[in-house]
């Protein structure tokens, strides 16, 4: 397996993730709030930190996580929320500790987006 | 040349006698092979001198930007700082440039290349004192209202250098004031527009120029007195380069210039090759098209593929946009590669030493025909403030992601929504005129980091050092009173980290004689402008009041109270703003649309914009509490936010606004339930899509939701192609069908 190209920052950082969160794994990168790349035999996976598994880290881990389409003016009511017949927040959590990992502000039936797709292979 | 051998004098000597034209293919055909020049014998002989020789120019540029905004006369410029200087090489590369409004390092040096494409050096001709103006955005520029001169620098009767001088300009003479319509259709409603046309000779401003301006805009004393404020900056360039190379020799100064171009070209590709994990980084967000009393707003979609390659080159990929619309938001592509130099320049460059050559660092596709590339006659007024906004936003949000992969997380930043302006005209009550757009709103808050919040009402995304208008400037300025300044409660997106929040400012008109007219040209009123990042919520909305013939000089009268912001009803959705609470009589409108064709206005009529402010990071279940209890403190957070959205239990411990402090053990529980609830209501997404693609083949989706899915399966193959994969649909999909409610339920 290729070696990834990391920075001296990285390391320092993911040496100490992988300390903090005790796993087996090795953290190849940090992708977001919550979520890791890691090696898990031989394959690179997307694994939240409370330890829930996405899968391969090439397919967009959205498709792993719970979905819910919430009503802006949940979050901004009366006139300080966009217009919930326009407009959706598309939110995506964890399927095991629920926490809130992404928000798309998208218009009704606009697809899921990866915003990262690395090349690590 | 063979690398290492060649001399520091070479470059003067191989380019000599060389037309404009000749200089700029001889630059293509290097830049082509990767580089701006191959080899730097300057800064690998002398390399002290060649750094001090750059503070020197830099410093030069800095100052006459100093000069450009002290000598000017429009707040616009002397208060807000909307101006920018810099230093150009003969073929029309930045060298250098100021802090400033960054959109226009490109835009110069795109206008150089038009007049040398147009033939200028030989009608009308390019000679040691002669100042060419532009704003026409398909020469270079973003709008009308960006106005830039240009002048030659000869040395020994060779020409050296060109430097430059840009302005933003508060009335053009458009159907509208303040250089903009809502109502364009066209470049034809957008006033004078002039295509780098020559207005100065030895130095002076010729009168028939003057005339021209004088007769054609409502007030044109700010554009002309701002045009001698540029002109002053560029004779300050023109004479310190000319210093320069009398104290470093020609050879020096022509080599050196290319090699600071090469410098910065090479420190943005090993920035990026550094710092960034090679891979593809995306982002897409979305703007309103509108045209009052002409079509309905429609929405248009952005998007934006950024890859980072080995060597650190980004290619830039905006398959996926919207295509040309006729209303004032197109942007032409020379503004739109302006617009990705802008955002590059504060998130990406802005530790290089950033000129023409960072811009070598990148490859673009901006698919002809999309609305970032459109045509001769589209309307661009407005496109800065609201496609170009939303680019530099997009930017701002897909390098955050670069930046936190490498784990720069204090680099991280939000996404930031446009722009918007109020403009207005009139006369004041001595009959003198007025007109311009007033600057309210140019500060809004930055994005929020992944250390920490955004920083509120401080920065508008064109201008990092723009500025907010003082009260009194504008008091003078226009004939207008400013009733409340205040940071926007709720207004910057919630999250782990909370995006800076906008400016709610109230005002009202007064001291007109008769009549004045105004417009309102903002961004998204429908759908958010922003996206936060990695759980991080959108900014709120924005909201724009208006009021005629109320009972405001009664309140004032007898010494009652008056509104001075929102309330906190109506930010937490629960009551009135204070203006309906406040004010009788008259007309009032509450939160419309944020388009708005030309309105009479008259003394006491009064007006509210509260501005949105800027992208939240992360939960807001993970938001500090203490952090929220400081925003409580300073009237930036509602307690409905605090406890429904971050799950925060802060309790009153006194009287006062600053009397609170959090239950942490009940904080802890609610939040937990929250997340319960989560994982509850959201379902799989396997299993959401199946009931999307569901309500896509019914047509079970607002019309104006359809109608941008429609245009962009029409405009873009290769979107097309993506949007059936990502929903699962057959290869023969090709529209989404255009149903009644009543065919959906059946």
């Amino acid at each position: 397996m290729a070696e990834i190209m990391k920075t001296e920052l990285m390391e320092k950082h993911t040496a100490e993730e992988q300390k903090k969160l005790g796993w087996q794994e090795k953290i190849l990168v940090h992708l977001q709030e919550h979520l890791y790349i890691v090696e898990r035999e031989g394959k690179k996976i997307v694994k939240c930190d409370c330890g829930y598994e996405f899968g391969n880290y090439k397919t967009d881990w959205k498709f792993g996580a719970l979905v819910y389409d919430r009503n802006p003016k949940d979050i901004y009511p009366g006139i300080t929320g966009h217009d919930p017949d326009w407009t959706v927040y598309r939110e995506f959590y964890c399927p095991g500790c629920g926490a809130l990992l992404d928000v798309e502000a998208v218009p009704h039936g606009i697809p899921f987006l990866q915003y990262v797709e690395l090349d690590l292979d | 040349m063979e690398t290492g051998k060649r001399k520091i004098e070479d470059y003067a000597r191989e380019t000599e006698g060389l037309s404009m034209k000749e200089l700029i293919s001889l630059k293509a055909v290097e830049v082509s092979k990767g580089y701006y020049i191959e080899d730097m014998p300057l800064k690998r002989e002398r390399p002290l001198d060649y750094e001090i020789f750059y503070a020197e120019l830099l410093e030069i540029a800095k100052n006459a930007r100093i000069i450009i905004r002290n000598v000017a006369g429009s707040p616009m410029l002397r208060e807000g700082g909307e101006c920018i200087a810099g230093i150009y090489t003969p073929e029309g590369d930045a060298a250098v440039l100021s802090i400033g409004v960054l959109l226009h390092i490109y835009s110069m040096s795109e206008c150089i290349r038009f007049m040398v494409n147009n033939d200028y050096e030989e009608n009308p001709g390019i000679k040691e004192g002669d100042f060419f103006f532009n704003n026409d955005p398909h020469c270079g520029g973003q709008h009308s209202q960006d106005q830039f001169i240009l002048t030659p620098v000869f040395y020994k009767g060779r020409l050296v250098a060109w430097v430059g001088g840009m302005s933003h300009e508060m009335e053009t003479g458009a159907t509208g004031p303040g250089g903009y319509d809502p109502k364009a259709t066209s470049r034809y409603y957008e006033g004078l527009l002039l295509s780098a046309m020559k207005f100065g000779t030895n130095d002076t401003m010729n009168s028939d120029y003057r005339i021209l301006v004088e007769h054609s805009t409502r007030d044109a004393t700010y554009w002309l007195m701002d045009a001698q404020a540029k002109m002053s900056g560029c004779i300050f360039m023109r004479n310190e380069i000319k210093r320069l190379i009398e104290k470093y020799g020609l050879e020096f100064y022509l080599e050196a210039v290319q090699e600071i171009i090469e410098d910065g070209r090479r420190a943005a590709q090993e920035k990026i090759r550094n710092r960034f994990l090679p891979g593809t980084y995306r982002a897409r967000g979305y703007v309103e098209a509108f045209v009052p009393e002409v079509f309905p707003t429609k929405i248009m979609q952005t998007s934006l593929e950024m890859k980072v390659d080995k060597e650190g080159v980004l290619w830039m990929n905006m398959e996926g946009t919207s295509p040309e619309t006729p209303w004032c938001g197109n942007g032409t592509e020379a503004a739109c590669k302006g617009t990705f130099f802008c955002a590059l320049a504060q998130c990406l460059v802005h530790d290089c030493m950033f000129n023409a050559g960072s811009y070598h660092a990148l490859r673009f596709n901006i698919p002809k025909g999309c609305f970032y590339s459109c045509s001769l006659q589209a309307g661009t007024s407005k496109y800065i403030g609201n496609a170009g906004a939303l680019l530099i936003g997009m930017l701002f949000e897909a390098t955050s992601r670069m930046y936190y992969i490498g784990c720069h997380f204090d680099e991280v930043m939000a996404s930031c929504t446009a722009t918007c302006a109020e403009v207005f005209a009139g006369r004041w009550i001595t009959g003198i005129p007025y007109a311009g757009i007033l600057m309210e709103m140019i500060c809004k808050g930055t994005g929020a980091s992944a250390t920490h919040d955004g920083v509120d009402v401080h920065h508008i995304y064109f201008n990092p050092e723009g500025d907010l208008t003082d009260t009194e400037i504008n008091e003078r300025t226009w004939a207008i009173k400013i009733l409340g300044r205040n940071q926007r409660m709720d207004g910057g997106g919630v999250g782990k980290y909370r995006g800076g929040v906008g400016l709610d400012s109230v005002y009202f008109f007064l001291n007109n004689k008769g009549k004045a007219e105004g417009s309102f040209g903002a961004d998204n009123y429908y759908v958010p402008a922003t996206q936060g990042l990695m759980g991080g919520y959108p900014t709120a909305r924005r909201i724009y009041n208006q009021t005629f013939n109320t009972n405001i000089k009664e309140l004032f009268d007898s010494g009652k109270e008056y509104p001075t912001w929102l309330g906190i009803e109506a930010i937490e959705g629960r009551g009135p703003t204070l203006i309906e609470k406040m004010l009788e009589g008259g007309v009032k409108k509450i939160a419309i649309e944020t388009a708005q064709p030309v309105f009479p206005i008259q003394d006491y009529d009064l007006f509210e914009h509260a501005v949105d402010g800027s992208a939240g990071f992360g939960d807001p279940l993970e938001r500090d509490p203490q952090l929220i209890i400081k925003d409580m403190q300073k009237g930036l957070t509602s307690p409905r936010m605090a406890s429904e959205v971050c799950g925060a239990v802060i309790e009153k411990t006194g009287p006062r606004q600053q009397d609170l402090k959090c239950n942490y053990e009940k904080t802890a529980e609610l939040r937990r339930q929250m997340k319960e609830k989560r994982k509850k209501q959201g379902i799989p997404a396997a299993e959401y899509i199946i009931q999307q693609r569901k309500r896509i083949l019914k047509g079970d989706l607002p019309l104006h939701c359809i109608e941008l899915i429609n245009s962009l399966l029409e405009f873009s193959p290769s979107w097309a192609k993506w949007y059936r994969e990502q929903w699962g649909l057959t290869e023969d999909f090709r529209a989404i069908p255009l149903t009644t409610k009543k065919e959906i339920d059946k």
